[in-house]
């Protein structure tokens, strides 16, 4: 039982310091490139008519990429449903 | 005896809450582009409404209202609504998916493309994720 | 000083993935490394005293939306890795009848 618990806490110290020695030279302030998002923001009523910008973002200037994400949807819906079928149990049953 | 008790009052509170959660689902699809709220943000709020009826009167009692042959075919036709949408955009001369009723009513812009594919998408994730908990439940 | 936080919940996150030897545990574990980095990205487009990207008349500083679109769709994916992951190790559990990795290790060895 302790040595479970110490072998996790041992993990956990490890990935804590492969963290701090990661994560050591990050620096917030540097200057990002805002000219996309002043675009939408200043002219996506006038464009799209929507008043929610995120709206209009992912439905307007970007739907491509919805569409894109629908699609994967779709696609891991039906894996499930082929993966979970119960035919396959009843033959297994059969079989011995 | 002490279960049962549980399970009658569980049941009974999630019959009584279903429709407005129904309803609150709906209304972030209609007011997704005039408020906070969206496509998918609704979409989930609807099936997460559905589960509850299922957690609250058994998954066979549920499945003779909301059965599964009519929730495949609602979300196949969702995804064929949304390309056909996008199709009318190239058939107008402009390009994919380009909003096609883009004008204005009295100075107010004309949001009702962007309402139709909200109402397509909700629909879609809705349906997903009540397929998705269907699958994942009826195992043994 | 906000973003260490979330590198704290990223780290927890992989020890979930790493250190727990439960199938179930694992999956909790990509759960949350998944909604660490989500919060980050939210984090960045963040602006001091400035409201919700909704433009009703009169307002003048917002949050920056681009960040908040994509974000959306990672949550999307997220949810389709979470549900696949559950899925196979439920086929798992049909085939070996126990959750513990280093057992289905053994057994799958055997084979």
């Amino acid at each position: 039982m302790s040595k479970k618990w110490a072998k996790e806490i041992l993990i956990l110290l490890i990935i804590m310091l492969l963290g701090i020695i990661f994560f050591s030279g990050f620096y917030p302030h540097l200057p990002l490139n805002l000219a996309v998002s002043e675009h939408y923001v200043a002219r996506g009523e006038r464009e799209t008519g929507a008043i929610n910008i995120v709206s209009s973002i992912y439905l307007g200037y970007r739907a491509f990429d919805t569409l894109g994400e629908t699609i994967a949807l779709l696609v891991t819906v039906s894996s499930i449903v082929f993966l979970l079928e119960k035919k396959e149990e009843r033959n297994i049953g059969k079989r011995r | 005896m002490e279960k049962e008790d549980k399970s009658e009052i569980v049941g009974i509170t999630s019959r009584k809450l279903v429709p407005y959660i129904l309803l609150f689902g709906f209304y972030l699809i209609s007011y997704g582009h005039f408020s906070p709220g969206g496509g998918f943000q609704g979409g989930v709020v609807l099936g997460a409404g559905i589960i509850l009826l299922c957690l609250s009167r058994g998954i066979s009692l549920t499945e003779i209202s909301f059965s599964r042959q009519k929730i495949t075919l609602l979300e196949i036709s969702m995804i064929t609504t949304f390309i056909l949408l996008g199709i009318v955009g190239l058939v107008m001369g402009k390009n994919f998916l380009s909003n096609v009723f883009l004008g204005k009513v009295e100075e107010v812009p004309t949001a009702g493309f962007i309402f139709l594919l909200d109402l397509v998408i909700g629909l879609k994730a809705g349906a997903g994720i009540i397929l998705i908990f269907y699958s994942l439940a009826k195992m043994r | 000083m906000e973003f260490y936080l979330t590198f704290l919940i990223l780290f927890i996150g992989i020890w979930g993935i790493v250190g727990k030897e439960n199938l179930i545990k694992k999956i909790i574990g990509l759960n949350i490394t998944n909604s660490a980095v989500i919060l980050f990205f939210i984090l960045i487009g963040h602006r001091r005293g400035s409201t919700a990207p909704i433009m009703e008349k009169g307002v003048k500083n917002v949050v920056d939306p681009l960040p908040q679109a994509l974000m959306l769709t990672t949550i999307v994916i997220g949810i389709c890795l979470t549900a696949l992951a559950l899925a196979l190790s439920l086929k798992m559990y049909r085939k070996y009848h126990t959750l513990d990795i280093s057992q289905i290790e053994k057994l799958a060895k055997d084979e």
